[in-house]
């Protein structure tokens, strides 16, 4: 039965006009079209009906509905053996293929996909798919298809992860009709980014033939050659190949069976053995239809183990089993061939295993011939670019640019069909200037045998940027060819592109300089192009050629020759020969030069002349009149390599001006030559205070231990000198060094002491730690303050030893000993090794002097550890007032719940009236870090120390209500987690589920409220209307805080009353001002946090109240 | 000359105050003082005709920052202003205007010249110094013949468009003796300085590797020709670069100042790998003092989009190979974080902007000690430090040849990539090795009337 009368009206969404043209056709054709449509129209009734809604059609047609299945049924009872007529046809972005003219599948390839599948596959019998789409939880499983994971980190599997998809390049029917249908395509595995395509990474050639050999039985032939165009590197993955995803219907779960070759069955007995084919089959509405995956024998890894899944999955591949990753070499195909047999019954009805034999007879799939391949799909991108306007799609001028890279890594064999190509495009009339200009480029960058000529075909070109272009790619090539294509046609050229070509061939090595030489003297712009190209081509002939035209040259061009020759000479990588170069140095010598350019030259001349000769030059420079010239002397000279036009400079030092000091001073300290050190000690003392401070500057890297007596000095001066000898006594190396400046710290006045401490902490020399200790006992307070630091940064334990020891000494009173203390418990930190830090003041109490215990109290309470608790909670009780004073201080700062109890027996026992208010801080505080403590433990803490508060401004810090707002169902549109804290908020309490961020100021109205702990990760998140909801059984007022830098709120926050509540947060010093709305029973929805200003996030509070509306 | 970069060279001054100046000049003269005695922050401690005058060449998005820096400078005075765009050159001009209506008041400053092209500011003799801060491929000729002619240069990173441009206007500034800052202030950035001195001196041991993270470009549609708006001298514009026809989304805003397309047009910039990675990868080279040499090996991988008007490279790797065994990652943000990553035998430091980080964290409070390495430690803002060099003569926190170096290990990257093949470099000759097309890459022909 063939029947592709329906190839001749194509457009199948114009029933009307179908209805027409089946009127004029045969009776008998007339039925079989119609059993066609009505079909359709069945199983869109079906659904509806499933839907519950008829379609009014269905009900117009009944007589040729049930004529139709009697048709249907008919031509399903085909006799076996008997091949049906398979028909193909390409629908908008799929291959349609039709058995018997009925639709079998579809090859489904729009570029909006991740990959090319084929679906559905109409299972003989019930014309059903036997395959499904798609379904949850893996949306990706598309019926039919290839694709592979972990390809090069990519992901060519699942559309969830856009990385990386497989785009069809559009498919070619190959045999469209008859006992088979062939069709190919090429797909491109193309790595992406959001938007941006990168170049692929493999391609593949897939070539599908479909035929149906009987009416219980399809087969689709399934070659691919796959090729990489890179290295590829495949880790293990269990998401790889070709595979199958049979409809929920017939899955093992719904009482399928899959079976391998092997007669092992279901996952558990086929899950990762090796196989030849497996089969899966189920029954749906009491027929039996499977689908079947055959592998040939040819296949890389036949027999392979297969990823079977009972609720459908089958797919034969290596890749969940590998050792190591899997490197497929560039340009180095896969051939792949799979057989997949959808048939009727069960595998053994259907012969399955017969159909394995048969398969493994057939040959194997060719490999593709990927060079001729990659050619071919190089020409017609070619040809396209030809066509190329600018401002239009650059897809083929990208292949181009792939290729003239890859290309350029080769020999002329290599280079030679791409320049061909190129040179081809560039000769054909109908190509635009705009491909034109871009090919000229690509032929500058691969060069070759072939460019050159086709680039100088293009010197000609009528538009002037083409031939433009064309002059600047063959600068680029610069072969001697080159050269003298350019040459030539440089006479023929447009004004202005002669001087492009002029200053090309510039950079074009010893042959363009030749051809430029008769071709800078003159003041056009050929001439001017010419030559300042010759500066940059830094040859020992570009010297000769400038010198010479320089020597003719009248007056207004000598700067440009000048110019071109100082450049020439000043290259670094110049290629220029000393004898040249000296003997353009002494010409230019003779002549007269601006100031930049006696510094260029005396530059030049320190390189390239002996150093008698530049010797002189310098000196010349030096007395001259022009400041700048005479600075840049100084500079260079200094910097000279010879040390000997160094010591010239220095040599006249005291000649120079203040300016010309700081410069030779500055450039030696540059230089960092010790041997020099000579003359910044000299200048140590000058009366001009810059220089005194440039010298202060240079010693402090040239300079040694002699030269600390002097800085010394230099330390208390203004003018900036007594900082540049700061600094320069910080870097002074030296073992000595520290020690004569620790000296210095008894003899000098108390003023500068506390400057050379800084500066000896600075340098952080251990050593320097006694010299601290010298003067922890000074006079000035500033001064004990600095040696502490120091001490505290650089003590060791004899130190820690000998503080303790102090402490226990009349020193003075507590706001003397407080840097003491703090200091000393710096030094126990560092040196607590592995036991307690206090372990030095725990030892020294017992044996502590009256005005020594405070101070090792207040230690311990600094450290504040459970070891040196004890010792404190004792000495509440202490009958010395100063120790009971210390202990109850140290008790209420501190910083954890372990002081909770004795806290609570100082506040309530105390007569001293300021102990007990230091008590109840402490308690208060401690309640604030224990906030985010469960409320009904909490109630209890408040209620004790409801109880010791004497005052009522005191009990009224401890009043705790746990009558928090009950809120349920909260939803929030986000999978960061977010908390209820019932009753919870207060000072301490934490703001967020993902970071340790507190609240430091809650007003009064919110304290106790319930709020909802937000996630810090979801900053600036959302802006919907309804991001967040929850329940309430009672009115409510709902506050929503926004951080104060945000700028512009959400939208969904206009209906909210800003008020002049602000809850304060602690870590990030945020303020959260409130927005205020009431809200009745029921459903309470806020807003996003997406604010602009900052990527902050906001808190919900919730308070009982408002009536609401 | 290697110790270029390393510590101390500006002379300490800058803590002195305009009442330190005064007096220093009442005692030894003003113009034994004049070089040294101000800061940034005194407006009017500098007599007007000791200022240093500049002149702003290119006044876009970045370009008016780099004015407004230099017009806090109470040292120096912006004399002129130029653009190839007339809408933003007044702009700019009237913002040159607004900020000195002071010295305007008391007849210090008589007017900002407008110039369209920058030739005309090289040719004038009163401007000791120019600011380039055009578009990329408009980096290299200004600076060259300022310094040419005698000018100061303080231009905006990265420092040229290729590898040969940076070459020439390194040794025609080091010729010339003019003082060059470069654009990367990241180098006056005490974090960065602090994480540099860090792994300097060996803090975290051996460097194993690093690993250096920048922001990726997106990409964009096709634009068809547009005509050339009014006031634009696009020939100009173009300049050196290879022709193309006029479309807004390849130059610069119409209205405003903000990101312009050039920065992701390969004509005009070779990408954020040069955006951003002069500043990351000159941090990088700093802390490894490879800041006058470059890898001896580059491979790398990049996307380039296929389509779209803009056709700079996407997300990248890149590893570059040094002569000492180091390798250094250079990627896009998705593959090594954002700022710099020193991995050592003996722990971490990762610096980006506004951020140090350390492991272990004890490192952060470290102090690096006499006869331990001191890099540039710059007193005030970078362009203050311009300023101040300019007066001392001395070398900038951000240097020439730095610069230099730091931008050709950037474009050696897109190079690599854009070749798609391992390539080996000489950093002393600064030519790859057996590599012509590579080699061609290294410098691009002009258009007339421009030559390098």
């Amino acid at each position: 039965m063939a029947l592709h009368v329906e190839r001749m009206n194509g457009d199948s969404r114009r029933p009307p006009a179908r209805h027409v043209w089946v009127k004029r056709l045969p009776v008998f054709w007339r039925a079989v079209v119609l059993d066609r449509m009505a079909c359709t129209r069945l199983r869109r009734g079906t659904a509806a009906l499933q839907r519950g809604t008829v379609p009014s059609e269905l009900n117009l047609y009944p007589k040729i509905a049930g004529y139709c299945v009697l048709v249907g049924a008919l031509s399903v009872c085909g006799v076996r053996g008997e091949p049906l007529s398979v028909a193909a046809r390409i629908d908008g972005d799929a291959v349609v293929v039709e058995v018997a003219g009925k639709l079998f599948t579809q090859y489904k390839f729009g570029r909006d996909q991740k990959k090319p599948y084929l679906w559905p596959l109409a299972g003989p019998t019930t014309g059903k798919s036997v395959t499904t789409e798609t379904s949850e939880p893996y949306p990706h499983h598309n019926s039919m298809w290839f694709g592979c994971d972990h390809l090069n980190g990519r992901d060519y599997w699942h559309h969830q992860n856009p990385n990386g998809a497989i785009f069809s390049r559009g498919p070619v029917l190959e045999a469209a009709k008859g006992e088979k249908v062939v069709f190919s395509d090429t797909c491109e595995w193309t790595p992406r980014d959001g938007k941006t395509l990168a170049s692929p990474t493999m391609l593949d050639i897939r070539r599908i033939t479909i035929q149906a050999p009987d009416a219980k039985t399809r087969l689709i032939d399934f070659q691919i050659a796959w090729v990489p165009l890179v290295d590829v590197t495949i880790t293990k993955t269990n998401h790889s190949l070709f595979a199958l995803r049979m409809h929920p219907d017939l899955s093992v779960q719904s009482g399928g069976t899959m079976i391998n070759a092997e007669g092992a069955r279901q996952q558990g007995g086929t899950l990762g053995k090796p196989s030849a084919w497996i089969d899966y089959h189920g029954t749906r509405d009491g027929k039996t239809e499977g689908a079947a995956i055959l592998g040939h024998p040819s296949n890389r890894w036949y027999p392979s183990p297969w990823l079977t899944r009972d609720y459908g999955f089958f797919s034969p591949t290596p890749m969940q089993w590998l050792k190591r990753p899997l490197l497929l070499p560039k340009g180095q195909p896969v051939v792949l061939a799979y057989r997949v047999v959808v048939h009727s019954g069960t595998h053994e009805e259907a012969g399955i295993a017969a159909h394995a034999t048969a398969f493994a007879k057939e040959p194997a799939p060719a490999a593709p011939d990927v060079s001729k391949m990659l050619q071919a799909s190089f020409q017609r991108s070619v040809e396209r670019a030809c066509g190329y306007h600018f401002g239009e799609t650059r897809r083929d001028l990208a292949q181009i640019q792939t290729a003239v890279a890859s290309a350029s890594a080769g020999d002329e064999e290599q280079r030679r069909p791409v320049s061909t190509a190129l040179a081809g495009a560039l000769n054909q009339e109908t190509t635009t200037p705009s491909a034109r200009r871009f090919l000229c480029r690509q032929l500058g960058l691969l060069g070759g045998e072939g460019a050159v000529p086709a680039l100088a075909g293009q010197l000609g070109a009528e538009d002037e940027n083409t031939a433009e272009t064309a002059v600047l790619a063959l600068g680029c090539i610069g072969t001697p060819e080159a050269v003298a294509a350019l040459e030539m046609a440089l006479p023929k050229l447009p004004a202005r592109i002669q001087a492009t070509a002029a200053s090309a061939l510039g950079s074009m090595g010893e042959a363009g300089v030749t051809a430029l030489a008769d071709r800078v003297s003159g003041a056009d712009p050929v001439c001017v192009a010419g030559a300042k190209a010759l500066g940059h081509a830094g040859t020992d002939q570009a010297v000769k050629v400038l010198l010479g035209a320089l020597q003719a040259a009248p007056p207004e061009q000598r700067r440009l020759l000048q110019d071109a020759l100082l450049k020439t000479l000043g290259r670094k990588n110049a290629r220029v020969s000393p004898e040249p170069a000296a003997d353009a140095c002494r010409r230019l010598a003779a002549t007269e030069l601006g100031a930049a350019r006696q510094t260029a030259l005396l530059a030049a001349a320190i390189r390239f002349l002996p150093v008698s000769e530049s010797r002189s030059l310098l000196m010349r420079a030096l007395s001259s009149e022009d400041q700048a010239v005479r600075e840049g002397a100084v500079q260079l000279g200094v910097r000279a390599a010879d040390a000997e036009l160094s010591r010239a400079v220095c040599g006249r030092f005291d000649a120079l001006t203040e300016t010309e000091q700081i410069v030779l001073l500055q450039a030696l300290k540059e230089r960092g030559d010790a041997a020099f050190a000579g003359v910044p000690r000299q200048a140590v003392g000058a009366k001009a205070a810059p220089v005194h401070a440039a010298a202060c500057s240079a010693l402090g890297v040239l300079g040694n231990s002699e030269d600390v007596p002097k800085l010394l000095a230099a330390i208390g001066l203004g003018d900036g000198v007594g900082e540049a000898a700061r600094r320069a006594l910080t870097r002074i190396p030296g073992a000595g060094v520290a020690a004569l400046i620790g000296d210095a710290l008894v003899s000098t006045d108390s003023a500068n002491r506390r400057e050379i401490l800084d500066l000896l902490i600075d340098r952080a020399e251990a050593g320097s730690v006694h010299h601290y200790m010298s003067v922890v006992r000074d006079k000035d307070r500033r001064v004990r303050e600095a040696a502490l630091r120091g001490v505290g940064k650089h003590g060791t334990p004899a130190e820690l030893t000998e503080l303790v020891a102090l402490l226990n000494d009349e020193i003075g009173d507590a706001s003397f000993r407080r840097p003491f203390e703090s200091c000393t418990a710096a030094l126990c930190r560092t040196f607590a090794d592995a036991g307690p830090a206090s372990a030095p003041c725990l030892a020294a109490l017992p044996k502590a002097t009256v005005p020594g215990r405070p101070s090792i109290l207040r230690v311990l309470g600094i450290l504040a550890e459970a070891e040196g608790l004890a010792a404190i909670v004792g000495d509440t009780k202490s009958p010395d007032e100063g120790t009971r004073d210390a202990a109850v201080r140290a008790l209420a700062t501190w910083p954890d719940a372990t002081a909770w109890d004795s806290l609570l027996t100082v506040a309530r026992d105390t007569e001293n009236l300021i102990h007990h208010v230091l008590a109840v801080r402490g308690c208060r505080r401690l309640l604030g870090t224990m906030a985010d403590a469960d409320p009904e433990d909490l109630k209890v803490l408040y209620d004790a120390a409801l109880a010791v508060a004497r005052r009522e401004d005191e009990k009224k810090l401890f009043v705790f209500s746990l009558e928090g707002v009950s809120i349920r169902d909260l939803k929030v549109k986000s999978k960061r987690p977010y908390r209820v804290r019932r009753g919870g908020m207060r000072k301490g309490a934490t703001w967020t589920t993902d970071r340790k961020y507190t609240f430091s100021k809650v007003p009064a109205e919110l304290v106790g409220a319930t709020y909802i702990q937000t996630a810090m990760d979801d900053k600036a998140a959302s802006n919907k209307a309804d991001f967040l909801s929850f329940r309430i059984e009672e009115p409510v007022v709902v506050y929503v805080g926004f951080d104060s830098r945000c700028r512009k709120l959400p939208k969904w926050l206009a209906a909210w009353e800003k008020t002049a509540l602000v809850v304060r947060e602690e870590t990030n010093s945020c303020r959260l001002p409130l927005y205020r709305k009431a809200f009745p029973v029921g459903k309470v929805v806020v807003g996003g946090n997406k604010a602009l200003g900052v990527g902050a996030i906001f808190t919900v509070v919730v308070v009982p109240g408002g009536g609401g509306q | 000359m290697k110790r270029s970069g390393t510590e101390p060279r500006g002379i300490s001054l800058a803590s002195a105050t305009r009442r330190d100046f005064l007096r220093a000049s009442a005692g030894f003269g003003a113009a034994a003082a004049w070089p040294f005695m101000w800061t940034g922050r005194v407006a009017a401690a500098v007599p007007a005709n000791e200022r240093i005058t500049v002149a702003a060449i290119g006044t876009g998005r970045m370009g008016r920052g780099d004015l407004g820096n230099m017009l806090s400078e109470a040292g120096a005075q912006v004399v002129a202003v130029c653009d190839v765009d007339a809408n933003r050159c007044s702009d700019a001009r009237r913002m040159v205007e607004k900020r000195y209506t002071k010295r305007s008041a008391n007849g210090e400053f008589t007017g900002c010249k407008e110039y369209h092209d920058y030739r005309e500011i090289i040719a004038r003799g009163d401007v000791d110094a120019v600011l380039v801060c055009t578009p990329d491929h408009w980096h290299a000729l200004p600076a060259i013949e300022a310094a040419r002619s005698g000018k100061d240069v303080f231009i905006q990173k990265p420092m040229t468009y290729t590898i040969e441009e940076g070459r020439v206007l390194s040794d025609t500034a080091r010729q010339y003796g003019r003082v060059v800052q470069v654009g990367s202030q990241q180098r006056s950035d005490q974090r960065f300085r602090f994480g540099c001195e860090l792994v300097r001196n060996g803090r975290i041991g051996t460097i194993t590797k690093v690993e250096v993270g920048c922001g990726i470009d997106p990409r964009t549609g096709n634009e068809p020709v547009m005509p050339v708006p009014e006031g634009l001298d696009y020939g100009m514009w173009v300049g050196p670069a290879p022709w193309m026809p006029y479309t807004e989304k390849r130059v610069h805003p119409r209205k405003g100042y903000g990101r312009p397309g050039w920065l992701r047009t390969h004509n005009y910039c070779i990408g954020m790998m040069t955006g951003w990675g002069s500043h990351h990868m000159d941090i990088a080279h700093w802390a490894m003092d490879f800041m006058e040499t470059g890898p001896v090996a580059i491979d790398g991988w990049a996307e380039y989009a296929d389509d779209g008007a803009w056709t700079v490279h996407g997300d990248w790797d890149v590893t570059y190979a040094y002569a000492n065994g180091l390798n250094i990652h250079f990627g896009g943000n998705r593959r090594y974080k954002q700022g710099v990553t020193f991995h050592g035998t003996e722990g971490k430091v990762h610096v980006r902007r506004g951020r140090l980080d350390a492991e272990p964290k004890s490192l952060l409070k470290s102090t690096i000690g006499p006869g331990e390495t001191h890099l540039y430690r710059t007193r005030g803002s970078h362009m203050h430090n311009f300023v101040e060099c300019i007066r001392t003569r001395g070398e900038t926190a951000a240097p020439v040849e730095n610069g230099h170096r730091s931008c050709t290990v950037c474009i050696l990257g897109d190079i690599a990539a854009r070749l798609g093949r391992k390539l080996h470099w000489d950093p002393a000759k600064e030519q790859f090795l057996d590599d012509e097309t590579a080699n061609r890459m290294v410098t691009r022909p002009m258009r007339a009337p421009w030559v390098l």
